[in-house]
């Protein structure tokens, strides 16, 4: 099997071809640590892989397929994860100098979870500082940077893990999201990224933003590969209070069973103002595809989205301001300065806008269940933009100068305001060649319909099959054998 | 009533506040920030529009099954 076909196959297919005794565990692994030794010098994407303990992992999980013992269903498959998220005896940086030299003592219960579906663990992420913005210029462990265009960002704060999914660097990856640092990497990088309902993912153990806005979710090649791991994350932890005890079907069960006659909501206004034209025109052939598979689509007015910008950025100062105030206080210089100037602004906020907030999400939940309650899901376009150039700070849209940041999280910020599951799929490509993203949304804990509508989408069209140029990074003096071990690389 | 913007705050004002919550922030610091604090209030004022009197806050943050 050539290599780097094999580094592209979805994990799903991976996980058949492991349990079917047709591809080594071992090989796999060898195979994206090779290509991230290659590739990752520019790309940017892990800030700590251990290859020795990476290839020990995947050589137990080869031996027990050899020996017979029932599978898990990611049996084998070597995963990323996003350097916020706790990995035992694996540092945890969070992508900050404040924790270069965290080591856990215990796995999150996401990564237990995983481990106990089979997946190995093969290095962890780069990230935006503290995951505190979107673009992942990490002044800490280098700007990662976009495999469709390295002058571009790729999207944050998971862009590390958007980046290892894209370019073919591991089978999925973990990302956090918070205001979208799950699905707007995803959309950034051409491929899948999901957040589930909030309480359907543990997010015990992963280094906070905003602990009511904060998410843990997958980054995949396919949606059928988002459905598989999301499974594996899925489900109620006892020691996690922002759990709930729901149960978890499989999501791969009835996924391929197209949206005929499902009704579906495309709520104008807001979501769909100061688009750049290359993505309005991506978004609309992609409701014309939806429609195209038997869907009714209807426009429909969430009015009240479009203060989700002031409760998102209210609630992550507030909470995220408490969550570092002792570190701010006793190591300031250890911030870069970006997220240092944002922990100082948020020591001035009036804890009467902090409630505030809290009270405005009762507001756009109550808006949004009323709507939910007249179609199964809703349809919206990921980013107004395609990504921006490293560095970056304004972009024109619709004849005016915006900031980039806020424009990064408005349209996925919604969806974390109100908890509701989303999940960014492929849906073309701009003028400049980068990637656009679509998002689906829906109602609490309906996580198989957001995946059903995005998988109907997804398997009518060929943008996921497209793969980032890497010509630009292709090297093949530098390829060879991964190092037996590489911590900090 | 004008609308919100912390016109009347001032760097030695950030910097007094900063000190009182044992936050080091030195009088450089305090004047560059002075211009992001007032228009984070004057964004967030947009929050007393969004609630009504009888609006609960989502403090603990639970949804319902579908």
């Amino acid at each position: 099997m050539d290599q780097s076909d094999l580094c592209y196959r979805p994990a799903r297919e991976l996980a058949r071809l492991i349990a079917g005794r047709q591809l080594s565990p071992v090989e796999l692994t060898q195979v994206y640590l090779a290509r991230a030794e290659r590739l990752d010098p520019q790309l940017r994407a892990f800030i700590t892989i251990d290859a020795e303990q990476a290839l020990a992992e995947a050589l137990a999980a080869e031996q027990k397929v050899t020996s017979g013992v029932a599978l898990g269903p990611l049996h084998g498959l070597p995963i990323a994860v996003k350097d916020n998220v706790a990995t035992r005896g694996l540092r945890t940086t969070g992508g900050s100098k404040v924790l270069a030299d965290s080591v856990p003592d215990r796995d999150a219960p996401v990564i237990e979870r995983l481990r106990a579906a089979g997946a190995t663990l093969l290095g962890k992420t780069n990230m935006h500082e503290l995951a505190y913005g979107g673009t992942c210029s990490n002044v800490h462990y280098g700007f990662v940077r976009n495999p469709w265009n390295p002058e571009h960002v790729p999207g944050g704060s998971s862009g590390g893990s958007g980046v290892a999914v894209a370019v073919g660097l591991c089978a999925a990856a973990l990302g956090t999201d918070t205001a979208g640092s799950v699905r707007l990497p995803a959309c950034q990088c051409g491929v899948v990224g999901i957040k589930a309902t909030y309480g359907r993912v543990s997010i015990q153990d992963v280094i906070p933003l905003a602990w009511t806005l904060d998410h843990v979710g997958p980054m995949t090649r396919t949606v059928a590969d988002a459905a598989l791991m999301l499974k594996a994350m899925a489900g109620w932890v006892p020691s996690d209070p922002t759990t709930r005890r729901v149960g978890v079907p499989d999501y791969l069960d009835g996924i391929d069973s197209g949206i005929q006659g499902m009704r579906l909501g495309v709520p104008r206004g807001y979501f769909f103002e100061g688009l750049q034209p290359d993505v309005a025109r991506a978004v609309e052939r992609a409701l014309d595809v939806l429609r195209g598979l038997g869907a009714s689509v209807r426009e429909v007015e969430w009015p009240s989205a479009r203060y989700s910008n002031s409760v998102t950025w209210t609630i992550i100062q507030a909470e995220a301001a408490a969550y570092h105030r002792e570190w701010l206080r006793t190591r300031p210089d250890d911030y870069g300065p970006e997220v240092r100037a944002s922990l100082e602004q948020g020591q001035f906020l009036p804890a009467v806008d902090y409630v505030q907030a809290q009270r405005a999400r009762t507001t756009l939940l109550a808006e949004v269940r009323a709507l939910l309650g007249e179609v199964d899901a809703l349809v919206t376009p990921m980013l107004a933009i395609t990504p921006p150039r490293i560095g970056q700070e304004t972009v024109e849209l619709g004849g005016k100068t915006r900031d980039v940041n806020p424009v990064f999280i408005r349209l996925a910020d919604p969806f974390n305001v109100t908890g509701l599951p989303a999940v960014s799929v492929p849906c073309g490509f701009g003028d400049d060649g980068l990637p656009i993203g679509l998002q689906v949304a829906g109602r609490a804990f309906a996580e198989h319909t957001v995946l059903r509508v995005a998988h109907a989408y997804e398997q009518a069209t060929h943008w996921h099959n497209r793969r980032p140029p890497l010509a630009t990074y292709a090297d093949p003096a530098r390829a060879s054998r991964p190092r037996a071990s590489a911590p900090g690389w | 009533m004008a609308p919100r913007s912390g016109a009347t705050l001032t760097p030695e004002l950030l910097r007094q506040l900063a000190e009182a919550l044992e936050i080091p922030l030195p009088a450089e610091r305090a004047a560059r920030l002075l211009p992001v604090v007032q228009g984070m209030l004057k964004f967030t004022a947009e929050l007393d529009d969004v609630v009504t009197r009888d609006t609960l806050p989502a403090a603990v943050f639970v949804v319902e099954e579908a």
